[in-house]
């Protein structure tokens, strides 16, 4: 019996492009970009070769109205000890509020270029920051934090964490734990860690986040239960703040941040002119309150 | 039925009742005839005020040798009036070659209009509607998902099945929630004489049924069927088919000798495993089951009412096993409900039927989403729908219209009056015996099924609630359509349709963040030419459908063809008798390719999923595929030649009956799936020949 096989692969025509990722933090000195190809399996098993091959053979280059660098082929070692390929800029600081450009070439393939305006000063604090030290006094109220976001910033993250030390094997150790929004003792609530926001379309720059207190007492708990004797360091109030292109990547890539959804499908974004991949920014403003090394948490909490 | 010297008669219906009123006092033969049945003559008497029961059994012809006739449409039934209506019979669907063993999906298949995605396919389409918007009924009970894998049988032996109805558009008021097609079969009641029974036996699972008699107004049928274990296919055919499957239908029936009226109780099992031999390739598992009572008689001189209260069930798993790039998943739908329908016959031989279902689906999904997190969705819905609907002439035209009620939108005060919904089909002469036909619908639907649009093809779908955000599915279908007789021995029937779907359930492509929502409002439309040729001697059958369809989706700007768009179909049916008691035929189907999106590229993609904390340049990426427009190019197209040859004899007091089949006689290699993820492509079923031995008695 002869077969009558007809030939099938899902390929259509190659799309040959660079592929580019390169995120700028504001105030960092080193920055790095990392640049690959697109590829076809020979089998149409994308797992059979190495995905990871990086593009060794372009010219990487990061401007912005005054500077101009091209960036270096270099190695990087994960904590593993595998290594990575990237391109790097030293020094090259980031400004915040700045416009910076991205123009990855390599002969014969189309130019990949993109831009990216690094979201300016924010500002996050904790209006009653003494209930951090004081639970007992404040044993009524939440922490509350007040976020102001830069005008460039597309998207905003607070978070709140706790830093500690504790000594192991005679070394002291640093150690910084997150808190959620409303974890606590009184209940087994999922942890709610506040996620990436765009701004309000009404372009409002002021922002209030409130953390249980419960939750902060459950943290400090937690860590003297998991550490045993700790000394309390500081609480640190971050804002992240990120261009467009970053947070709309980061939510497009990881199944839309959204638990609830029941999508199955992988969309992809891209701000990479000429290529795939994303070239964004963002911005890390802290501000730390001292905490005493021992602190009293009420047993109502 | 007509009373012999007069002009009254009437047809019956599809669960075999008829009424023909206003018969004077008098003496009269009833002749009562189908085709493929003895005709019979009852002599009875009608007297003034007082009706007159007359139960009429017909004995099947042994083999058709005299002259045929085809008709398009016979007159008198209800598919005269209808464009888009098909009634198929036992013989009927035994005269489509069986792959293994008669298959009343595969034979409705043949029908314009009607196509499958695969062998395996979970879904029919018909003209360019999804796969979930057709309704299944099985003696009035909502069946979901009821198909074996593999599509080598539907859940549904044609043993069991007496007729099948299939509306592929234009529906009449009456049938409601779901936009397409509409297959409502009717099962047997089983033998009120004497035990009898069947029993078969293939390369591929062996059968029981069973029937007959238990008490002198109870009667039953039982009817089994169960595939071998995959490791005596692979030994018996040295083929993988990593498939087993069972299935099993019983129905018993209390008559009341007064009215006539049946009131049964029934119930139908299905299940299928598909297991593959590799550890890092997902298995499947789907159950199906209806278990129901039912009533049909007449409650008043000329009412008569048919009511079922069931409960449908359907599940279907997805097993990952020890794949990292595929997740598991199960869907479920339990779906309890009533349905009732009154039919009133009149002095003037209007017909109107009146009458309602509720049903209480409960659809559960159970995934885990690209964001990682196990969902766990689950809604009931409360389904009502009411109608009324009118049969008459209005001399030229026959005219069947009427009024759907979809109440699920206004039990929730979401929706308001456009949930009435018109529903016509008028037909009148042209010339000869060709009648022209002309029909409009307007549909709803609530529930969807849900998939990976970017699949090749997709194997899973789960049953889920339409979003709070959208509206329901809606759908106006127009249809016109001519048929009549070339020749005495040769039938035509044209139909063109056109379906705007004014509303439907797409991705959002927009969506960026959890404050988007998953799905959006999208419309569409789909258009196509079918025509149905039939051709009868005595001792051969042609049988050819052909349609050209175009669909389209118009999704946030962008417009592209579903994945159910199959432009071409064509469908060829030959069955020879060369003698008495032998049948060959042959059945030779084409489909062009359906659209799927290429893949253009694959590249190592970081997730950034932790950028503030860990330092990107770090990150190990995985591999991405980079599609082409959506659905813009088209998978191979289908085709497969089917071949089977069967011998009826006697063996003392019983039947037996011989045959052999040949699926996919070419070895036609038809892709079924095709994995993006790990660049593995999975065929339909390959050349697999089986024999069938069966006796009865």
């Amino acid at each position: 019996m002869v077969g009558c096989e007809e030939p099938f692969s899902p390929k259509g025509p190659f799309l040959d492009r660079t592929v580019v990722f390169s995120l700028l933090a504001a105030r960092s000195d080193t920055q790095f970009v990392r640049v690959f190809r697109t590829y076809y399996p020979p089998h149409d098993n994308p797992y059979e070769v190495d995905w990871e091959t990086p593009d060794t053979s372009v010219r990487v280059v990061l401007s912005d109205s005054t500077r101009s660098a091209t960036l270096s082929d270099t190695v990087l070692t994960r904590g593993d000890g595998s290594t990575v390929h990237a391109y790097v800029a030293y020094p090259f600081h980031i400004e915040p509020g700045q416009q910076y450009s991205l123009h990855v070439a390599e002969p014969g393939r189309q130019e990949a270029v993109s831009s990216t305006t690094v979201p300016g000063q924010g500002s996050v604090l904790i209006e009653n920051y003494e209930a951090l030290f004081d639970l007992e006094a404040h044993r009524f109220d939440d922490l509350h934090l007040d976020v102001e976001i830069s005008p460039q910033a597309a998207a905003y993250l607070p978070r709140l964490s706790v830093e500690f030390q504790v000594y192991s094997t005679g070394a002291v150790l640093e150690r910084e734990v997150p808190l959620d929004l409303r974890t606590s003792d009184r209940g087994n609530e999922i942890p709610v860690y506040p996620d990436i926001t765009h701004v309000a379309s009404t372009g409002q720059r002021s922002y209030y986040f409130t953390y249980s207190l419960h939750a902060y007492a459950y943290t400090l708990r937690k860590i003297i239960a998991d550490y045993g004797d700790v000394y309390f360091r500081q609480a640190n109030c971050y804002l992240v703040q990120t261009d467009q292109a970053l947070y709309v990547y980061y939510n497009v890539a990881n199944g839309f941040r959204d638990a609830f959804s029941i999508r199955m499908d992988q969309p992809d974004y891209s701000n990479i002119e000429g290529g795939l991949g994303v070239f964004g920014s963002y911005n890390v403003d802290k501000k730390s309150y001292e905490l005493p090394s021992i602190i009293s948490i009420p047993a109502t909490l | 039925m007509l009373i012999e010297g007069t002009t009254r008669g009437a047809s019956a219906n599809i669960r075999g009742f008829f009424l023909i009123p206003n018969i004077p006092p008098g003496r009269y033969v009833l002749a009562a005839s189908s085709v493929g049945y003895v005709k019979k003559e009852i002599l009875f008497s009608a007297a003034y005020g007082a009706p007159t029961s007359l139960i009429v059994k017909l004995a099947q012809k042994a083999v058709q040798m005299s002259e045929v006739v085809v008709e398009a449409t016979p007159p008198g039934s209800l598919s005269q009036i209808n464009t888009s209506l098909r009634v198929m019979d036992q013989k009927e669907v035994r005269s489509v070659p069986a792959a293994v063993q008669e298959d009343i999906f595969r034979a409705i298949q043949i029908l314009p209009g009607i196509v499958s995605t695969s062998d395996v396919s979970s879904h029919f389409y018909v003209r360019g509607g999804a796969g979930d918007q057709n309704l299944i009924l099985l003696n009035g009970m909502k069946i979901y998902n009821p198909y074996h894998a593999f599509g080598i049988f539907s859940v549904f032996d044609p043993d069991v099945v007496r007729t099948t109805e299939v509306y592929t558009g234009a529906f009449p008021a009456g049938y409601g929630g779901r936009l397409s097609s509409v297959v409502n079969m009717v099962t047997r009641e089983g033998n009120t004489n004497e035990l009898s029974g069947k029993s078969s036996a293939n390369f591929l699972s062996g059968k029981l049924q069973l029937e007959g008699p238990i008490s002198s107004t109870m009667n039953g049928l039982i009817d089994a069927r169960k595939s071998y274990s995959s490791r005596t296919l692979h030994d018996f055919l040295n083929k993988d088919l990593p498939v087993s499957f069972y299935d099993a239908f019983f129905k018993v029936t209390q008559r009341s000798a007064e009215t006539q009226a049946r009131y049964s109780f029934q119930g139908f099992f299905s299940g299928d495993n598909l297991r593959s031999q590799q550890p890092d390739q997902p298995d499947y598992t789907w159950r199906t089951r209806a278990v129901g009572f039912a009533e049909s008689g007449w409650i008043l001189d000329r009412v008569l009412l048919d009511a079922v209260v069931y409960e449908s069930y359907f599940e279907g798993r997805r097993d990952a096993k020890s794949s990292t790039v595929i997740t598991p998943a199960s869907t479920s739908v339990r779906d309890p409900g009533v349905r009732a329908n009154a039919t009133l016959y009149t002095d003037s031989k209007d017909i109107y039927f009146i009458g309602f279902e509720f049903d209480f689906p409960t659809l559960t999904f159970n995934l885990t989403n690209n964001y990682g997190i196990q969902r766990n969705v689950s809604s009931t819905l409360a389904e009502g729908q009411g109608w009324i609907r009118w049969q008459s002439e209005v001399k030229p035209w026959l005219i069947d219209a009427g009024l759907h009620l979809d109440m699920t939108g206004l039990l929730f005060g979401t929706t308001g009056i456009e949930n009435l919904l018109p529903r016509i089909n008028v037909s009148r002469p042209i010339f000869n015996t060709w009648r022209l036909k002309l029909s409009y619908g307007h549909f709803i639907q609530n529930i969807v099924t849900v998939n990976n649009e970017d699949d090749v093809v997709s194997v899973f779908d789960a049953w889920t609630e339409i979003p709070d955000n959208l509206p329901p599915e809606k759908a106006d279908h127009f249809v016109v359509g001519v048929d009549g007789n070339v020749f005495a021995n040769l039938s035509l029937s044209l139909q063109a349709y056109y379906k705007i779907y004014s509303s439907l359930v797409s991705y959002n492509r927009d969506k960026i963040s959890r404050f988007d929502p998953d799905y959006v409002k999208a419309r569409g439309d789909a258009s196509g030419l079918e025509a149905l040729v039939r051709y009868s001697v005595p001792s051969f059958d042609l049988y050819g459908a052909y349609s050209v369809s175009a669909a389209s989706i118009i999704s946030q700007g962008l417009t592209y063809p579903p994945r159910y768009d199959r432009t071409h179909s064509l469908n060829l049916l030959a069955v020879i008798r060369p003698f008495a008691g032998m049948s060959v035929s042959l059945r030779w189907e084409f489909g062009s390719g359906f659209p799927y999106s290429q893949t253009l590229a694959f590249y190592n993609k970081l997730s950034l999923n932790e950028f503030f904390l860990n330092p990107f340049q770090l990150e190990r990426g995985s591999p991405y595929a980079v599609l082409g427009p959506k659905n813009a190019a088209r998978l191979p197209s289908y085709h497969r030649l089917d071949m089977s040859a069967s011998y009826s004899f006697p063996i003392s007091s019983l039947r037996g009956s011989a045959g052999l089949s040949l699926v996919n006689v070419y070895d036609r290699h038809n892709i079924f799936y095709f994995d993006r993820k790990t660049g593995q492509r999975f065929n339909m079923l390959p050349f697999f020949p089986s024999a069938t031995v069966s006796v009865e008695f």
